[in-house]
């Protein structure tokens, strides 16, 4: 089995997936970052709350379709006073707010601590079916978690493009003072980032739930390889960002083949620092 | 003038009387509050170095934790491995850290802000994934303890398992440090630093290369942050992949931020309450980090000029008002 | 009294950028600011919409201070903006930039009006804003400033980089705007093609207004030699 061809299928669709669900967090990120110019630390910790809300909840209700609901709509609500009153002064200053909010990561992952202890758990997948795909039984809930992630980046895509507020939110990214000149409250626009990102967050948590080990510092690892997405697809660049999230996911998973988890990290490292060489402002940068 | 001469001399005599009590303090004192002022003293080196790099020469790095770990890592491994004695090794730590520095600095330099914070954090996170990985070496998270073999320094025969030598040792690279940087930024290569943090494109069109004037305070500051890991370990006889935790990168911060960035007595009073902070706090409740936390929004809300900055303000303010009455 | 600027003082950081500036303009006017480079009037216009805050002074608008409003409440307030440099959403289409102003009504009177003032715009509703040439991008912003049914429109150096025939129509479009009864204020460079158009004049230098007076009361050499520190001949 080791190193045969249907592994390396097996883990690149496995990568392509796991890409997608990264692509939500990154989108988040790399739109919070293009509107408000905040690099959120804390965006890796509101992923997790989604997971831990994920175990919580479905011990009680003992469903996870309508979390994908609740969670989301849940974290966006209370990121929006944290957006308002704790970042908006530092707006624009990349390290200040990058400190703020690693303030917050911290403040967010020892609550968690305390409330839902150290250990990892683990969310049953919803469903039991097996896809036999390319020579392999892959689990359906992982098809199913690549599915909704993609129909969420679609609808983002689409809200983006085709609604009003999307408009806005373009026109803020693209030039915030010309924005805010022109009659569109870019103040509300901001809020509404903030909260739609967080929301982006704790959906991929909830998703990532039956997927990923539910810890409270379940974020970390996720916010490392979400930051190489944004660095690589380019900071506030969201089609760079997807491209960047699924390629360099699928990337990794391919290199696990050969490699160490953590040797692949490097290598994935590496070939950030050399784009970066390259391009300085990420590799879709004009 | 007369002023600024006085402000001067008073300065100093403030710092020699500060040192003749630390002297003195070495001298006397019992080991437990020692230990802390070691540990102060390195801190201090450390945040100096941060505070060069970012007061100073206007970069952000949030990846000094890499520095400090090749330093903690370059200090011991050659003593456990190669039985180096304590200067050769401190040579390795340095070398180590200033080639790291180099490495790092060589992309990181030409980046904006934003891409410049992601890509230093990114690289020194990756690094405490590899420390913990690689036990065989570092032994991760469990650490590696190490003997120290007595070393002369100068004439004077010195073992770091006596407390107070170890004072003393940390003590004289904490001076060395402080004068070096007081000399630093006031000779020719400080002001121009200081002038690419106050109006980069001006400096670019007066015809300096800025990248190696930038790419020099990254990798002075990367070799000073090794010295700070360098001792650190020294002091603990015990060593552990930990030293690249990003809390690392964090406090250097947070010490610099309490004080006041771009000057060099800021520092040194984060330091010494940030610790006094931590020491007691994180001993009353362990979940401390999240008083961290809330203490780091309150600095920013509340002193994001530090204490030297709020400092600075009333005797700028008080010279204000005093000019203007001369004035009227 | 449409706008009332009183005593307004600008720093940016510390270098003092406006020292005492005053400014009306009446309904129905077009006034016309000149002055030389760095003189302050972008920073006047800036001041204005908000996008910078005086240390000192007020702005009254129709009667109503709007000193301490957001640039955007501003706008919506009836002051269309046309800056000069980053004029429009270039990553954006036309018909999208045309949105942003418009609170997102694509349809109604004002919309069709402003169609039919450019009507080459209809044809490129879905280009790249970034696309098009100099003086289509400056009748684009026209365009979009005008769907949010300004009452004042505020003009940064329209005519800059524009073709002679552009400037003509540039004259054209903003003599028909003040005839539907927009006011206008204009900071030009382009001294002939904005005495043209001018109801009331000031000049501005060093951050101060150094002349006032109304259409005709001054020439253009006069303004070039005494104002504007250019010897004509």
């Amino acid at each position: 089995m080791h190193g045969s061809l249907e592994t390396l299928y097996f883990l690149l669709f496995d990568g392509f997936i796991w890409g997608l669900i990264i692509a939500l967090i990154a989108l988040g990120l790399s739109l919070i970052f293009g509107i408000m110019g905040i690099i959120n630390m804390a965006h890796g910790d509101i992923f997790m709350i989604g997971g831990v809300l994920t175990v919580v909840l479905v011990a009680r209700i003992g469903n996870l379709w309508p979390l994908l609901i609740i969670i989301p709509l849940i974290v966006g609500i209370s990121a929006l006073p944290v957006e308002r009153w704790i970042l908006r002064p530092y707006e624009g200053k990349p390290l200040t707010t990058m400190i703020a909010t690693i303030g917050i990561s911290f403040i967010i992952e020892e609550i968690t601590l305390i409330f839902f202890g150290g250990a990892a758990h683990m969310v049953h997948e919803p469903t039991t079916f097996t896809v036999h795909l390319l020579g392999i039984n892959y689990p359906g809930y992982n098809i199913i978690a690549g599915l909704v992630s993609m129909i969420c980046i679609l609808l983002l895509w689409s809200g983006l493009r085709l609604t009003k507020i999307g408009v806005y939110i373009r026109a803020t990214i693209e030039e915030p003072e010309m924005a805010d000149a022109i009659g569109i409250n870019t103040g509300q626009i901001r809020s509404l980032t903030f909260a739609a990102g967080a929301s982006l967050a704790a959906f991929g948590g909830v998703l990532a739930a039956p997927i990923h080990q539910v810890s409270y510092l379940m974020g970390q690892d996720v916010i490392l390889f979400c930051f190489i997405v944004v660095i690589v697809g380019g900071l506030g660049n969201l089609m760079g960002t997807l491209v960047a999230a699924v390629f360099l996911s699928a990337v990794q998973e391919g290199l696990s083949l050969v490699f160490t988890p953590v040797n692949s990290n490097v290598i994935i490292l590496l070939l950030m620092a050399l784009i970066l060489v390259i391009k300085p402002k990420g590799m879709f940068s004009s | 003038m007369n002023k600024i001469m006085y402000f001067l001399r008073m300065r100093s005599v403030v710092l020699i009387i500060v040192l003749l009590a630390l002297i003195a303090v070495g001298l006397c004192v019992k080991s437990s509050f020692l230990s802390i002022l070691i540990t102060m003293i390195t801190y201090c080196i450390y945040a100096l170095a941060y505070d060069l790099l970012l007061g100073y020469a206007n970069q952000p790095s949030l990846g000094q934790s890499l520095f400090f770990g090749l330093g903690a890592y370059g200090m011991v491994l050659p003593i456990i491995y190669w039985h180096f004695g304590f200067w050769g090794s401190l040579g390795v730590a340095l070398v180590v850290g200033a080639a790291g520095g180099l490495l790092v600095g060589f992309v990181a330099v030409r980046l904006t802000e934003a891409y410049h914070v992601i890509f230093t954090a990114v690289i020194a996170s990756v690094m405490l994934l590899l420390a913990n990985n690689y036990t065989p070496i570092t032994g991760g998270s469990g650490g590696l303890s190490f003997q120290v073999a007595p070393f002369f320094s100068g004439w004077i025969k010195l073992t770091v398992y006596s407390i107070a030598a170890n004072y003393f040792l940390v003590l004289a690279f904490g001076v060395a440090v402080f004068l070096l940087l007081t000399r630093l930024v006031s000779s020719p290569l400080g002001k121009v630093w200081v002038a690419i943090r106050e109006n980069e494109q001006r400096v670019v069109s007066l015809g300096y290369n800025v990248y190696w004037y930038k790419l020099a305070a990254f990798v002075a500051a990367s070799m000073l942050t090794a010295l700070a890991g360098a001792l650190y370990v020294i002091s603990l006889r015990y060593v552990s992949a930990d030293c690249f935790d990003f809390q690392w990168s964090v406090l250097p911060f947070v010490w610099v931020l309490i004080g006041g960035i771009g000057t060099l007595i800021g520092p040194i009073i984060g330091v010494v309450l940030f610790t006094l902070f931590q020491f007691y706090v994180s001993d009353w409740w362990s979940h401390y980090l999240i008083l961290f936390g809330v203490l780091i929004l309150v600095i920013l809300r509340w002193a994001p000029q530090g204490i030297m900055g709020y400092y600075e303000n009333i005797r700028t303010n008080k010279i204000l008002k005093g000019g203007g009455e001369h004035a009227s | 009294m449409l706008l009332d600027i009183k005593d307004i003082h600008v720093y940016y950081d510390k270098s003092y950028i406006l020292r005492g500036v005053s400014l009306k303009i009446e309904k129905g006017e077009i006034g016309c600011l000149f002055g030389r480079n760095g003189a302050g009037k972008t920073t006047t216009l800036k001041t204005i919409m908000g996008l910078v805050n005086p240390r000192q002074g007020e702005i009254f608008y129709d009667g109503k201070d709007i000193t301490g409003l957001r640039p955007y409440q501003r706008a919506r307030g009836g002051i269309g903006f046309i800056p000069q440099d980053k004029l429009l959403f270039k990553k954006m289409t036309v018909y999208e930039n045309l949105l942003t102003g418009s609170k997102g009504q694509n349809h109604g009177q004002t919309w069709d009006m402003v169609l039919e003032l450019f009507p080459d715009l209809r044809e490129k509703l879905s280009r790249k804003a970034g696309s098009l040439s100099g003086g289509q991008q400056q009748m684009l912003a026209i365009a979009r400033a005008l769907l949010i049914n300004p009452d004042l429109l505020i003009l940064d150096e329209p005519s800059i980089g524009l073709m002679p025939i552009m400037i003509s129509s540039l004259a054209e479009v903003i003599t028909k705007l003040n005839g539907v009864g927009i006011t206008v204020l204009l900071v030009e460079e382009k001294i002939p093609f904005a005495l043209r158009l001018a109801h009331r004049i000031y000049v501005m230098d060093v951050g101060k207004i150094v002349y006032q007076g109304m259409a005709g009361s001054i020439d253009e050499n006069e303004l070039l030699s005494h104002y504007l520190g250019v010897n004509q001949r």
